[in-house]
């Protein structure tokens, strides 16, 4: 599965629809997904003393998921993910509209929007 | 010889029970398990249905009570069971109907709407919530004919009284009439009255005097509101005074999940507690339903949701998956620049004004950046549908403010648009459905909240383009129902168009939120759902367009 790429898989993630109502559920829902197309990834891993990114793809892409939450401190959020060297590219998944630059510290950003999802 | 605690009786007109003599503390157990029976009543008596035999029966077992009754006990609670294996035996995939009677020569309905008819007498009493186009309207008509005692009254929408009496003349040998004006005069005779939910209140007298043994009501979702309205409160004698309730939609749910509570009183009262208890035990007395998924398993297995979709076995359409697409559009910045000011003031208005004018002020700037957000799109949407229509032969246009569509009229003049809007007189609208469909108009406006139940379009048009956005997603979905339904044989495209800007962001976060409700109570545990997206033809379209070849 080398031709995953943070456009490839954003392209596949805006064309589902996904439970937004909890975080859990939002969660298990990608999980059955990326297990349904055999797609590589780990769940749950450690970027930082204090965080934890949701899903990590083919070891250098990673989804964070978002119901509602603050923007800013989603934003802080990703900020932190970007440091370093380790992510190819930064996939959000999330309930909650907001604006974000094309990248951070050289890492591609992408938006999944729930809510353009669910049309 | 067993003890007993109290005295049970059998009365007459109309049949009662009436519990006597209870020990203190088994009538404080008694009233515990019986809710109806208010905690201070010195008397207590409960109606004779076998509901109520079968509790009692039950009870019983529990704190026996002196009586002379236990065939007629008995035999509620053999009724009961019977009843709900039947009810499974209809819910079985290898059930036989019996040929329909009470259809005209040459028309049946579909096995599956034998079922919905089956199951509405059986319960008595069913939310019918098919998917759009899998004829809801014969399956209610054949739950006349097998059996749901008339006269009926039949509910619907203003501009489909017509519609209603015209399908039941095609299939039914049913007398229809259809009720005018909201004066009660003397009823000629008929099978099934066809009311408006505008008019209804008019009749609460009539209604009040139980004429009317069954109601059905289409597109039940117009009483999410529950009893809070004047139509409410009709409905709800209606309903109370009928042996056989029946909602047809298939959107029950427009926005969050507790508008099922509202809707399920009309048809089936009690089986989701009172309110105190539905918003304590399933929505956490909030608007949003905590377990949508656990809320529309029960309803299922209750036997008073049924819904099938085109995926069902029952079913299976020939109709091809729905295309959606969505684009985000450029926006004209003098639309916006104008309205600027005006903004402002409001905003400020929304934060340091009093609390009333504040209020105000906060609804008003919703309504304006709604509009604002259509017109500011209007230039791109038109340009978009413009460009759809050299490939394809007509497009629905769907949106909400006048001032949008008189954008989009400018815009698309050369295509002859026509409107279905609120404005449009019933007969102003069949006209235009008749241009659209056999003359010359290759665009139709339709406004987003016009068009439950149209039928007749599905043959000439397959592309819907949503240019602006509604709060609701089921609304987006009635009007892909339009097209996507019985008689399409191509596959039906959803296009929506937004912006990054004004409302449309804020509104699609929304929609998520509101379709994960609706989804997990209708359709429960589902996880993913992966939708068909294909937007080739588009990039084709461009392409020509800009004289480029593909893949460029």
């Amino acid at each position: 599965m080398s031709d995953i790429t943070p456009q490839s898989l954003t392209h596949k993630l805006r064309g589902l629809r996904m439970p937004v109502t909890t975080e859990l559920a939002l969660q298990d829902a990608l999980e059955e997904w990326l297990n349904s197309t055999g797609t590589p990834f780990e769940r749950e891993v450690r970027m930082g003393p204090k965080d934890r990114i949701d899903f990590m793809v083919a070891d250098t892409i990673g989804i964070e998921v978002k119901t509602r939450y603050p923007r800013r401190q989603i934003y802080r959020q990703l900020e932190r993910y970007c440091e370093g060297d380790r992510l190819t590219g930064l996939i959000l998944v999330t309930g909650t509209y907001l604006g974000l630059p094309d990248q951070i510290h050289g890492v591609p950003l992408f938006l999944v929007s729930l809510g353009r999802g669910a049309l | 010889m067993t003890i007993t605690y109290g005295n049970l009786n059998l009365g007459e007109n109309p049949p009662h029970w009436r519990i006597t003599d209870l020990q203190p503390h088994v009538a404080i157990a008694f009233k515990r398990l019986f809710t109806k029976v208010p905690k201070t009543a010195q008397k207590i008596v409960l109606t004779d249905t076998d509901e109520n035999r079968a509790d009692l029966h039950w009870f019983m077992q529990r704190y026996p009570l002196k009586h002379t009754h236990e065939a007629d006990l008995t035999a509620g609670v053999e009724r009961i069971t019977t009843k709900a294996a039947e009810r499974e035996r209809i819910l079985m995939p290898d059930w036989k109907p019996a040929t329909a009677s009470g259809f005209v020569e040459g028309r049946q309905p579909y096995g599956y709407q034998q079922q919905a008819a089956a199951l509405t007498i059986q319960n008595p009493n069913l939310l019918l919530g098919d998917d759009l186009g899998l004829g809801k309207t014969i399956s209610a008509l054949c739950a006349l004919t097998s059996g749901a005692p008339l006269p009926a009254a039949i509910v619907v929408q203003p501009h489909l009284a017509g519609q209603w009496a015209d399908r039941a003349e095609e299939f039914t040998n049913l007398r229809t009439h259809i009720i005018k004006g909201t004066k009660p005069y003397d009823l000629p005779m008929a099978d099934a009255y066809v009311f408006k939910y505008s008019n209804i209140v008019g009749w609460t007298d009539v209604i009040n005097t139980g004429l009317f043994r069954t109601v059905i009501y289409d597109e039940v979702q117009e009483l999410r509101t529950g009893r809070g309205t004047a139509k409410g409160v009709t409905a709800d004698l209606l309903s109370s005074t009928a042996d056989v309730s029946m909602g047809l939609t298939a959107t029950p749910i427009y926005n969050y999940g507790d508008e099922i509570f509202n809707v399920m009183q009309f048809i089936e009262p009690g089986l989701l507690g009172d309110r105190d208890e539905f918003m304590r035990e399933w929505c956490d007395w909030g608007k949003t339903v905590k377990n949508p998924d656990a809320l529309g398993t029960y309803l299922r297995d209750k036997g008073y949701f049924l819904r099938r979709t085109e995926f069902d076995e029952t079913v299976s359409a020939q109709m091809p998956p729905l295309n959606t697409v969505d684009w985000e559009v450029g926006w004209n910045e003098g639309a916006a620049q104008d309205a600027e000011d005006l903004f402002k003031t409001l905003a400020m208005t929304v934060l340091e004004g009093s609390f009333v004018k504040a209020g105000q002020a906060a609804r008003e700037l919703d309504m304006k950046m709604r509009l604002l957000t259509g017109v500011a799109k209007a230039d791109s949407v038109a340009a978009y549908v413009d460009l759809l229509l050299r490939d394809s032969p007509r497009v629905l246009l769907a949106g909400w403010h006048r001032d949008v569509y008189d954008i989009w009229n400018r815009a698309l003049q050369h295509h002859n648009p026509v409107m279905y809007t609120g404005t449009e007189s019933p007969a102003g609208k069949r006209r235009n459905v008749e241009r659209f469909t056999k003359g010359d108009a290759r665009v139709m406006m339709i406004s987003l909240r016009s068009g439950a139940g149209l039928d007749g379009l599905q043959e000439h048009c397959s592309d819907v383009v949503f240019g602006e956005l509604d709060w609701s997603p089921q609304v987006h979905k009635q009007v892909i129902g339009r097209l996507r339904r019985p008689g399409q044989t191509r596959q039906v495209t959803a296009h929506y168009l937004h912006t990054a800007g004004g409302s449309d962001p804020v509104i699609m976060d929304m929609l998520g939120v509101k379709a994960d409700q609706s989804r997990g109570i209708i359709d429960p545990m589902q996880g993913f759902y992966a939708k068909q997206m294909d937007d080739s033809r588009m990039r084709k379209l461009a392409m020509a367009v800009l004289g480029r070849e593909a893949g460029e």
